[in-house]
């Protein structure tokens, strides 16, 4: 009877903590609802990967040799290999976005650049609590609210916190409501909160609509080349969405391709939740780290609207800086409630929705510069 | 387990500050200007469009 108790024999108390993670990644995608299309898989994963001589893991069985593992194959060919599911995912996200609210206001594309400060302070502090230069950029990449940006990142960059990374990077974004307005009301006054913005949009050509995924791809491969990729599949899918003659294909990347490639992220990216790489210290500090680049982030969006509205005529309503991260349309959404709780008559949607868009760009050229700059000091 | 703490490596990280800021605000202002320019193209052809029906 002893093949019958191998298993649990073998299991340890990492691997216990292991599945009570997985438990509550599931219970947080079930029941909370954050995030479930990646938590839930990722949370299953978890559990899959940290079973003792889990099947889905490269084993080496007595009498029979090598067996490959499933989730670790997909690791290594989907992530590891050639970054192609963090990829992949972009086209999807990219024909999910409409530019039209960025378009109709380029201001906007100022407050989404500022926003990417709390990703660098991040660096720093990862930095002076001792993680090398590559795990820093890594953490501090969290803050940009875009899982995928930070999959890749951390990938390219040979950190070995990815699956902490990838967890916190997911976790921050399902907060957003409870974390961006913990961080705005830090930085803003009511009086601030209340400000109304007169919304008279320009006009929003289909050509413009066209051209721009062709400019943005030329303008930020030319600047920092690293993050091609990321924008490259960002952009097509938008230009497949804009064009108007691949209207199935745009549903496709909307839909079929982006909820299969968000399944198999899921539970690929588990890989990197074994027990012994990922129970200790380090985990923690890369939650907290996250955390704060998240709300500096966000307080960074917030601060430069405030500067702005120390030269401009007419004045923004400082929230819509903190919408300048990648977490769309979370973040404008969540700006627009906290305005209309200030004053119920005040809307700023579609302004806000403006900067969130640009936050999408701007977190993904802030994964391409962080790589691009590295690269040149190490 | 976490690296030892280098000054080196905080420096550069305050350079990556700088420049990574730098680097994407740059990127941010030329894209919004040329859309800007689109903008005003666009604008320019319907005025002229407008002008040729009268």
């Amino acid at each position: 009877m002893e093949f019958l108790l191998t298993g649990i024999m073998a299991v340890t108390w990492k691997q216990v903590v292991m599945y009570l993670i997985g438990i509550v990644l599931i219970w947080l995608a079930i029941q909370k609802e954050y995030e479930p299309a990646l938590l839930l898989p990722m949370g299953f994963g978890a559990i899959l990967v940290n079973l003792p001589n889990s099947g889905v893991l490269n084993q080496y069985l007595e009498g029979v040799g090598n067996t490959n593992g499933i989730i670790q194959w997909l690791y290594e060919k989907g992530i590891s290999a050639s970054e192609a599911l963090p990829i992949l995912l972009f086209i999807g996200i990219g024909a999910m976005i409409d530019f039209g609210p960025l378009l109709a206001k380029p201001i906007m594309f100022l407050f989404g650049a500022t926003a990417q400060v709390g990703i660098f302070l991040a660096i720093i502090l990862a930095t002076l609590l001792g993680f090398s230069l590559q795990d820093a950029v890594s953490i501090g990449i969290i803050g940009a609210a875009d899982g995928p940006t930070s999959i890749l990142v951390s990938q390219i960059m040979h950190s070995k916190y990815i699956g902490a990374i990838a967890v916190a990077a997911y976790s921050y974004m399902a907060l957003v409501p409870i974390i961006q307005p913990f961080a705005i009301r830090l930085v803003t006054t009511k009086k601030e909160r209340c400000i109304h913005m007169a919304y008279t949009p320009g006009e929003v050509s289909r050509n413009m609509r066209i051209c721009f995924p062709i400019i943005v791809t030329i303008i930020v491969g030319f600047i920092a080349p690293p993050s091609v990729a990321l924008v490259g599949s960002l952009m097509f899918g938008n230009l497949i969405r804009e064009c108007g003659v691949l209207g199935t294909m745009s549903d496709t990347a909307q839909g079929a391709l982006a909820n299969l490639i968000t399944l198999f992220l899921g539970l690929t990216i588990s890989f990197s939740m074994q027990a012994e790489a990922f129970v200790a210290w380090d985990t923690m500090f890369i939650m907290f780290i996250g955390l704060l680049s998240f709300i500096l982030d966000t307080m960074g969006g917030v601060c430069f609207a405030k500067l702005y509205n120390l030269f401009a005529k007419e004045k923004v309503n400082p929230m819509i800086g903190g919408a300048g991260i990648s977490a769309f349309p979370m973040s404008a959404r969540v700006v627009q409630k906290m305005a209309m709780k200030e004053d119920p008559t005040n809307v700023i949607l579609m302004q806000a929705a403006g900067a969130n868009v640009s936050g999408q760009i701007a977190s993904v050229i802030a994964g391409g510069m962080v790589i691009s700059l590295v690269s040149q000091f190490l | 387990m976490i690296n030892n703490f280098s000054i080196d490596t905080v420096l550069i990280a305050l350079q990556l500050l700088w420049r990574g800021m730098l680097g994407i605000i740059v990127t941010a202002v030329l894209i919004m200007l040329v859309v800007m320019l689109m903008q005003k193209i666009s604008q320019f052809k319907q005025k002229r469009a407008a002008t040729k029906k009268k």
